[in-house]
This record gives structure tokens, sequence and C-alpha cells, in this order.
């Protein structure tokens, strides 16, 4: 029912470490009813060391010989996905035992739900807790609807994240995937563009993914820290970016200029 | 030879089931009470079974039930002492709530048979002038919701006797078919307490602040129990219940209870029913934790399941049983007293003839 999607542009030892518990956290699921697609690039290495890994859960290898950025290989992996949920499982990230079964008793409950979102627990390196995320949809008169997120209530509060999310594999294409030109809130443009189209947004009120903030050498690590950092003129650019980009469906060039 | 007439007449309505019960109850003003429901629901089983009983209220003016009770509840024959044309025989029952020891004293003299209906033993003493009883004003039998609150009442009133009606847990406290949601519904006995509780929790933590607590007062039973079952926690605090009738609705409903243990714990209250404290300060500890034990799916399913056994005691057939064989002991014993007063007049009469 449900194929989450977990991309990998690189082999290094901490990936490996991460892998690994990206992996065990889905062997532990409660239920069963799930596949794994992982989208790589064509990375000798790579290739040789998941092709030789035990996943121990159905797994499918989608090879990307295109582009190796995040959103590429998630919208690669949507679009020859033939299930009719997928799910964004970051690398570094891991899944509680009770994620995919929350998802389905919700995909049940509310079919009509075009997109879920889990309450995100946010933690350091250490794996100590700093701070929920897209919790504060089910706080009273912040969003019109309690427990779903709309357009408005996300230009006023950006604090949402896509880590996590299932959605309707007909309507993430459909909708046009994630937007790889824009760097840093690419996560955020896709849920205004989401909410933007009327498509719906649900929170499911449960801590089913623990998501690790800034781990070195992950793409929110790299905007800081590393080569591609960003300036907080540039931060700020990119979230007004996504406040005008969503009304557009296509991933229209853009460049960041002073 | 009036008296004994009289007496012989009201034998046989006794037998025909053709006697007046009054059960009476105060005027809420529209406001959900479960003890106001409790009586009304001994009025109705005792009516579908061939029974002639109906609510009394103080005033005319009475506002009635229909704005928080389903509409079936309006069929309950009502009658009210101010209207003034109201007539007891002997075999005529009068059921009062223990609050209203002056309106038992007001019909100490009236001669018809008297029963105190106690659902909360902290009002016993409310309106009791000092070092009277219920028997000062004829009231030698009491009617109550459970077996400790009857060990209670006998530590106190020795000569009165006291019958066990389990109430019943309406069928339209229901599971929902959807997930429950962050909900957690608070029932206090002092709103203000409510209110204290959920203040603090969000000042202490923080991180919870997106929850939403529905104070579980002044809705109609319908709208009660549909904020109760999409809840994902429910929280009890009332030192003086006398039964608890929020926490197993709660149960029913299949959220699980964070409770403080009333001063008179009730028999249905177990270790793995619930999460009970004896310490109030513990509550906001409680909610938090168990709260986050919800969010992680991490509270056990031995929770859910004894939750459900419990609440399976509390049906209306139980209820129903209950009531039947509690009035029907009331109507046999008053019969057997009735008929040894006329005894009693022959005898006199005979006596006087001789």
């Amino acid at each position: 029912m449900i194929n989450i999607l977990l991309p990998i542009h690189e082999l290094t030892n901490d990936i490996k470490d991460n892998l690994d518990t990206a992996v065990e956290s889905l062997k532990k699921q409660t239920v069963t009813e799930f596949t794994l697609t992982v989208i790589h690039t064509p990375n000798k290495d790579l290739v040789e060391y998941l092709t030789n890994y035990d996943f121990g859960v159905p797994t499918n290898l989608l090879l990307n010989e295109g582009q190796s950025d995040f959103c590429s290989q998630i919208n690669l992996g949507a679009s020859v996905s033939e299930s009719k949920y997928i799910s964004i499982l970051e690398v570094d990230d891991e899944l509680t035992p009770t994620y995919v079964s929350n998802t389905i008793e919700h995909i049940n409950a509310y079919p009509e739900i075009d997109t879920f979102l889990p309450i995100v627990v946010d933690t350091d390196n250490k794996g100590e807790f700093i701070s929920f995320t897209n919790e504060s949809v089910w706080a009273m008169n912040l969003t019109e609807d309690i427990g779903y997120l709309d357009n408005e209530s996300l230009k006023a509060y950006e604090n949402y994240q896509t880590s996590g999310l299932v959605i309707k594999t007909e309507v993430f294409n459909e909708i046009g995937g994630l937007k790889s030109n824009i760097k840093l809130s690419f996560g955020y443009e896709f849920l205004l563009r989401l909410t933007h189209q009327s498509k719906t947004v649900y929170v499911i009120p449960k801590l089913t993914y623990r998501h690790t903030n800034f781990r070195k050498g992950s793409l929110f690590w790299l905007y800081k820290n590393g080569n591609s950092k960003l300036s907080p003129q540039e931060a700020a650019f990119w979230l007004e970016t996504a406040k005008k980009e969503y009304f557009f469906s296509d991933n229209r060039e853009i460049n960041y200029e002073v | 030879m009036d008296k004994i007439k009289i007496l012989q007449e009201s034998i046989e309505r006794l037998d025909k089931l053709q006697s007046n019960i009054y059960v009476f109850v105060q005027d809420t003003k529209g406001n959900a009470k479960a003890s106001i429901k409790y009586a009304y629901d001994i009025v109705r089983v005792l009516n579908e079974n061939e029974y002639n009983a109906s609510i009394i209220v103080e005033e005319k003016a009475y506002g009635g039930v229909s704005s928080w009770l389903p509409l079936s509840y309006e069929d309950t024959p009502v009658v009210s002492i101010e209207e003034g044309n109201l007539e007891v025989r002997p075999d005529d029952l009068i059921v009062i709530p223990e609050l209203f020891a002056h309106v038992m004293e007001q019909i100490a003299d009236m001669p018809c048979n008297k029963v105190v209906l106690c659902q909360s033993y902290d009002y016993i003493f409310e309106t009791l002038k000092p070092g009277a009883t219920w028997s000062s004003f004829g009231f030698n039998r009491a009617i109550t919701t459970t077996f400790e609150q009857k060990q209670f009442i006998n530590d106190l009133f020795k000569k009165t006797d006291v019958n066990v009606i389990t109430p019943s847990i309406s069928e339209v406290f229901t599971k929902s078919d959807k997930p429950q949601k962050p909900i957690i519904a608070i029932h206090t006995r002092d709103q203000r307490d409510t209110m204290k509780l959920i203040k603090s929790f969000y000042v202490k933590y923080p991180q919870y602040k997106w929850v939403t607590f529905r104070d579980m007062r002044n809705l109609t039973q319908e709208e009660f129990a549909m904020s109760l079952r999409e809840s994902c926690l429910s929280v009890w605090v009332d030192d003086i219940s006398g039964f608890g009738t929020f926490p197993l609705e709660s149960m029913k409903s299949g959220v699980p209870v964070i409770g403080k243990v009333p001063n008179v714990k009730p028999e249905w209250l177990t270790e793995d029913n619930g999460i009970w404290t004896t310490d109030s300060n513990q509550i906001l500890d409680l909610v938090a934790a168990v709260f986050r034990g919800w969010l992680e799916d991490r509270i056990p399913n031995e929770v859910y399941t004894e939750m459900e056994e419990t609440v399976s005691k509390f049906t209306l057939d139980t209820f129903t049983n209950d009531v039947l064989s509690v009035f029907n002991t009331i109507r046999e014993e008053r019969k057997t007293q009735l008929e040894f007063t006329v005894d009693k007049f022959n005898e006199l009469e005979t006596e006087q003839n001789d």
C-alpha cells in the first residue's frame, strides 16, 4: 500500500551507519504493508554496497542516472511507483515501529485525504530531543480546521517539514513533485503548492518519525556549514521564493542574486 | 372503618402496581448532571415495567432535561409540588435525594412510604440538622449506587436498610471509528480545578501547548459522548464522587482515564483499568507522561482490555434488574406493613366491639 522512498546519493561511513538505523526501523514495523524503494546514483561503490545489503524488508533498488539531488531522486521514485501512496524517508532519519500502522489506520479512516504528515521529533546528533515539528496544527485556532494544514497558516508560520510525509502517488505527480531549483525551502514550497491546489494535508497526531537536525553532511548541514553554505540573506530569499513559486507546477530556473 | 378501607385499597393498589412512585430531583436549569439522569432512568425502567412512577420537582417552572438528554426522556412524567394537587396514599412512595433533608422534614408527616436516594455520601449532612437522621423523618430505607457507599451509610445510620442499584452506562457511549485526536477530556467537581489544571499544564509542559483540553461541562449527552470518544485521554478529579460515572463513560468510549482516587474508592476501580493516583499533585505529571505514551503508542493494551471488562458490568440489563428487584422489595415490605396495620386495626375494632 505504501512505497517508502529512500534516496541515497553517495556512500560514506556516516551514510552506511545511518542506512543501518533507517532500515532497522523499517524491520521493526508492526505491520508489513509497505515496500522500500532505494533510489541511488550510479556510483559503483554505492551500487555494489546496496546490491549486497540485507534490507530484510521487501526492497526495490532504483538506479537514478539523472540529477542526484534529493528532490530529483524523490521525483524519480514517485514517477515509477505503482503503490497508491508514497512516503519519504531520509537516510539519516528513523521511523518508530508504529509509523506504518498509524499511517494505514489514518488512510483507512480518511481515504479522502491526500497527504499525511507525522509529528516529527527533532533530535540532535546524540539523539536528544530538541522539539516537535508539524504538531502546531493541533493547537486550537491556529489553522482553519484543527489537524489540517492550510495555505494561510503555512504562509504565516513556516515551521513544517515534509520528512515522513505520506502522499497519494497520483497527487504527488499531478502537482509536479519537489522542485530541485529551490534550495532550503523546497519542502515548504511543496506544502504551499499542495494546499494552494486544495489538496488536503492532515497531521497524524503521533510521534512516528525521528529526524536528526543538522546531521554533519546532511543537505541542511551543508546549507549551514558546507560548500553550499547560505548566508542569512540567501536563506530569507529562498523562503520568500517558496511563497512566490508555489503558484507554478513546473520547476522554474531560479538564481539567488544580491 | 374508613382507615381500614383506605389501607385495604392501598394493599390492592400495591398488588396491582397502581401506587404512585415519586422520585424527587432538583432543577439543574438545563445543566447536565449524572445524578439527575440516574433518577430519570429509575423512573423510566419502572414505567417500562408497569409501575406508575413520576419525577417530582419543587417548582412548576421546571427546566426539564430536554436540553441535554435525548428526546425520549421528555416522555417521563413530571409533577410539581408547587401545583398543590399532590395527594399521597399509604401505598405511594416518595424518593428524596440525600441533599434534600429539609424536604424530608417537610414531608415527615405524610402517610406514604419514604426512601432516600443517596448518590453522594458527601452531601448526607449538607441540610440535616445536627443530631437528626433520616429515620427522624420516617425514612428508614435508602438506595445508593455502590457497596462502598452502602457501607458508609450503614456505619452512620444503623437503622437504615440500604439497597444498591448500580447505574448503567448509556449505550450512547461508543468507541470512535476514527483514530483518536490529541484532545484531553477533563472533568472535575469544581470548575476552578479544571482551569487550574489546564493552565498549569501549559506552563509546566510548554512542549505540549498544542494539546486541546476539553472541559466536559454544559454539553448535551450527545455532544458529551461525541467529544469523549474523539479524545485520546480523560482526566477525572472528584474527591467526593460517590460512583464515578465520568471515568466509566470514558472507558466505554475507549479513552484511558487519569484519575485521582476519590475519598471513597469505587469498587470498579482497579489498579489496571486506568492511571490512578491518590496525590492530586501528581496529576499534571501523569497527564504529560501518559499523553507522551499515547503519542508514542506505548499505552499497554492491557489498560484498554481492563477498561472494557470493567465497563461491561454496567449494562442496562443489570440496572433494570436492580431497579425491579429493589422496588419490588420495597413494595412487598410496604404491603406487609399495611397488612399488619390492618390486622391491628381489626383487632382493636374487635376489642372495642367486645
